[in-house]
């Protein structure tokens, strides 16, 4: 093809002649609103027609076209430049005749795109293609997940990601399980997670309040949302439990709630801080035989909360902390002093005491073994059985006719328990009536002047028989004077007295807290008051103290239910 | 100007006020314990979080009071001022709301699209305050338009001087005015990439060559000076020698004001679309707090 472009003779031979406002143009037009490649002339069907690019026009003949056959005396408009199409010479296809726009000065600047705002840039494209991308992201594909999964729809499966894209952060690893799993907790859309689904599985977990019975009343509107102290997407920060003191504070220094009532003040001070002003003198929960029961009653004894240390306590049991610790009264079988840990060992939980038993603590000490002599001991906690075989030992030893004058003196082979009086008579009937006479003698004298009577309350019926006469108390020593808060024995074992440069441990350190060597009765309850852990401890760490928090004491959720249980009747 | 004292407007009033609310919002973010760990849901998170979604839509508001010119409430420097400083200080705040508990979720996506934002803006201010300094000196005292006059004048003396000129030379001069490439696309306008022409004549053929900085057209025009076929053609030559090399000059300056007028702008294309989706974004990261509770 081969075109003539009028009157300045320049001819251009090319298939395709392009128009625009780039240099490299065939034909360069300037002027407002020229493309840099506007148009183009081509063959077509009909011969040579003018296509503009997308989206652009030229005005053929005064109409907009994109697209246009021409033919001679069409007139093309673009911006201010004018073709007119003219009858084409021979050999050629097409000729121009173009009037270029006059250029004035102002519009110099016009014929060229100077300002980014003449670019295709757009900033409108790029909010909206962000936007709709953000919306995607963060609502409609996780929000279409949630929707989908609730019908059994595979179609969710196709999804890029899941509502997990929500997760402010991984859940605790007890919990990880749970990480795509949104609904197991988020349970309805825009509701805080419930304590029913909590309850899913922790449905076992004791609740805080319902525990206490006195205060059922105050319902479980009090007892609170789990989740406001187990907050989930904090990890690997958390440990998924909010123990900070307000938890508590904010109902248990709550002066409204207090003053209304809500709060029992009765049983529960109010408390807004670890302090000797702030926190409630220490109670003890004691076990008392119930009232109208004898001493030998094998009914449930009943728990009592009672103020330390006015108050005291009767387990039944006869001892003397006081002389036992005393150096230059009582010694241990390698003649030391005997120690704390002589008789209390600590208990795996690192809290509690193994049970104090007769065997473990008192006879195989080598110190109590109520032996009659070397082969014969009287057996421990069977009071009837004692005194058949207080009888037996002396109809054994003496029910013959041979009755020496040693065994109607006295029984030597108890040196520790022998008669205070040697005035004793002497036995003149048979031997069997004597034999049965010094076994009455022993089991009097055991029941009530040295022997089971002295560690044990003994009642004396004054009954006929012997077997009968004498009543021995049950013992019932207290485990846990302190059953809903826990204390870490074992990280006591030594103490530091803030400002002290020196160390208590050992048996000191037990003493520093239990005041066992001035204790001759076992009524006392021995169990330290606030201002000794005061010593040691604040709410808030200050130098030279242990900071103490509520939790480190109370449990939340009351773990030893059976004991609380027991004092539910408590006021 | 504008650009001119947007840092020390009013003594720097509003850094002072951006400190504050810093200081204020670190403060905060101290009070929480170590048992409830810092995060965007405390209490003290949930307000940093508020002051910092207020802060980001205030902020969006002064595009639209830039476009107010009849708004009475405050200044146009006043409010960039502002602009700047409680803007930087919003990567500050949200980085406390956040508590640095960042993941591959949609809260965090809100937290990137907030720095992206504020980065393009702080390309920005730097633009504003280098760039326009730049600008006036390259203008040298004139405007955009009065370079274009010149050029125009320059174009007009050039096409005369060329009819004087053998008619290659003339066709060269001629193509090499029309032909000239200022501006153009969004890299074109940026990077000062010049895409001149000119049409030479070789063996007969009128080719198309590249004229980049009108360095083509100046070469061939100083090359045939000293083998020009007629004295009297000398003179013409060297004439429009001197009116091209001018024109080259004026040309210069116009596309590098081009360039530093577009870096002036170039920035608002990436810091806008980014806010509105950073509204977007945070709307949905409010939304979805309370729709997973």
């Amino acid at each position: 093809m081969r075109k003539q472009l009028a009157s300045i003779d320049r001819s251009i031979a090319s298939s395709v002649v392009t128009i625009g406002s780039d240099p490299d143009q065939d034909i360069r037009l300037g002027g407002v609103g020229v493309r840099g490649n506007h148009a183009q002339l081509k063959q077509g069907v009909s011969g040579v027609e003018i296509m503009c690019t997308r989206g652009a026009t030229v005005s053929v003949n005064g109409e907009m076209v994109n697209r246009s056959g021409l033919k001679p005396g069409d007139k093309i408009n673009l911006a201010q430049n004018e073709i007119i199409i003219v009858n084409a010479p021979a050999g050629f296809d097409i000729a121009l005749d173009l009037t270029p726009a006059a250029m004035q000065a102002s519009s110099v600047a016009g014929a060229y795109k100077t300002d980014l705002s003449q670019t295709k840039l757009g900033m409108r494209k790029l909010a909206w293609t962000l936007s709709i991308t953000a919306l995607l992201i963060s609502m409609l594909i996780p929000l279409g997940y949630r929707f989908l999964t609730n019908s059994d729809n595979t179609l969710a499966n196709t999804l890029p990601f899941t509502d997990s894209a929500w997760s402010s952060g991984p859940l605790h690893e007890a919990h990880s399980a749970l990480e795509n799993n949104c609904k197991a907790c988020h349970q309805k859309l825009f509701q805080k997670v419930t304590n029913a689904a909590c309850d899913q599985c922790h449905s076992s977990t004791v609740d805080h309040i319902a525990a206490v019975e006195q205060n059922a009343h105050l319902g479980l509107d009090i007892n609170g949302r789990c989740a406001s102290c187990h907050k989930e997407h904090n990890e690997p920060i958390s440990t998924l439990v909010d123990s900070s003191n307000s938890v508590c504070t904010a109902c248990h220094a709550d002066a409204d709630l207090i003053a209304s009532n809500r709060l029992d003040t009765t049983t529960l001070g109010r408390v807004s801080e670890f302090s000797l002003e702030q926190h409630p003198a220490f109670t003890a929960v004691v076990l008392n035989r119930p009232a109208d029961e004898p001493i030998d009653s094998v009914q449930p004894w009943q728990a009592a909360r009672v103020s330390l240390p006015s108050d005291k306590e009767n387990s039944q049991l006869k001892f003397n902390h006081e002389v036992h610790l005393n150096a230059g009264k009582v010694l241990d079988s390698g003649s030391q002093a005997l120690a704390c840990g002589n008789c209390h060992a600590l208990d795996a939980d690192g809290e509690h005491f193994n049970s104090i038993n007769y065997e473990t603590n008192c006879a195989n000490s080598g110190c109590h073994e109520l032996a009659l002599d070397v082969r014969n001991r009287l057996p421990h906690g069977y009071p009837d059985i004692v005194v058949s075989a207080v009888e037996g030992y002396y109809l054994r030893k003496f029910g013959s006719n041979r009755v020496t004058e040693d065994a109607r003196s006295s029984t030597q082979t108890d040196k520790r328990r022998r008669f205070g009086g040697s005035e004793k008579e002497e036995c003149t009937d048979s031997a069997y009536d004597c034999a049965l006479q010094l076994a009455d003698d022993k089991i009097i004298e055991q029941f009530s002047v040295k022997g089971c009577v002295t560690c044990h309350i003994i009642e004396d019926t004054e009954g006929e028989s012997s077997a009968d006469r004498f009543k021995v108390g049950v013992v019932k020593l207290n485990e846990d004077y302190h059953p809903s808060a826990t204390f870490d024995h074992e990280s006591h074992e030594i103490l530091i007295e803030p400002g002290e440069k020196n160390n208590i441990q050992g048996k000191e350190a037990c003493l520093y807290c239990h005041n066992a060597s001035n204790s001759s009765s076992s009524n006392d309850i021995l169990m330290p008051e606030l201002e000794t852990c005061t010593v040691c401890h604040a709410d808030q760490q200050v130098v030279g103290t242990v900071e103490l928090g509520c939790t480190q004491c109370h449990a939340y959720h009351p773990r030893r239910q059976p004991i609380l249980d027991s004092l539910g009747s408590l006021k | 100007m504008i650009h001119t004292g947007i840092l020390e407007y009013k003594k720097s009033r509003y850094f002072w006020w951006s400190l504050v609310l810093i200081i204020v919002c670190v403060m905060i973010y101290l009070t929480q314990s170590a048992d409830d760990p810092p995060n965007g849901g405390t209490w003290q998170g949930y307000t940093t979080g508020t002051i910092g979604a207020v802060l980001i839509v205030w902020l969006s508001l002064l595009g639209i009071r830039k476009r107010n010119y009849r708004s009475r409430s405050g200044t146009v420097a006043g409010w960039t001022s502002a602009h700047v400083y409680l803007g930087a200080s919003v990567v500050i705040i949200a980085t406390l709301h956040s508590a640095n508990q960042l993941g591959w979720n949609i809260h965090t996506l809100s937290y990137v699209l907030l720095l992206g934002v504020v980065l393009s803006g702080f390309v920005g201010l730097y633009y504003y305050l280098t760039l326009p300094q730049i600008a006036l000196k390259n203008r040298n005292g004139q405007t955009r338009d009065s370079l274009f006059a010149e050029l125009f004048e320059l174009d007009e003396q050039g096409k005369e001087i060329a009819t004087r000129c053998s008619s290659d030379i003339s066709l060269m001069a001629n193509s090499a005015i029309a032909r000239t490439s200022i501006g153009g696309g969004v890299l074109a306008q940026l990077l000062r990439s010049d895409n001149s022409k000119v049409k030479i004549e070789q063996d007969n053929n009128q080719l198309l060559v590249e004229n980049r900085d009108q360095a083509r057209v100046l070469q061939i025009i100083a090359n045939r000076i000293p083998d020009a076929a007629r004295q009297s053609e000398v003179g013409p030559l060297r004439e429009l020698l001197s009116v091209l090399s001018r024109r080259q000059a004026v040309i210069r300056r116009i596309v590098r004001d081009i360039q530093l007028q577009g870096m002036l702008r170039i920035w608002l294309y990436i810091h806008i679309p980014l806010t509105v989706a950073l509204l977007i974004a945070l709307t949905m990261h409010i939304i979805v707090t309370f729709l997973y509770w």
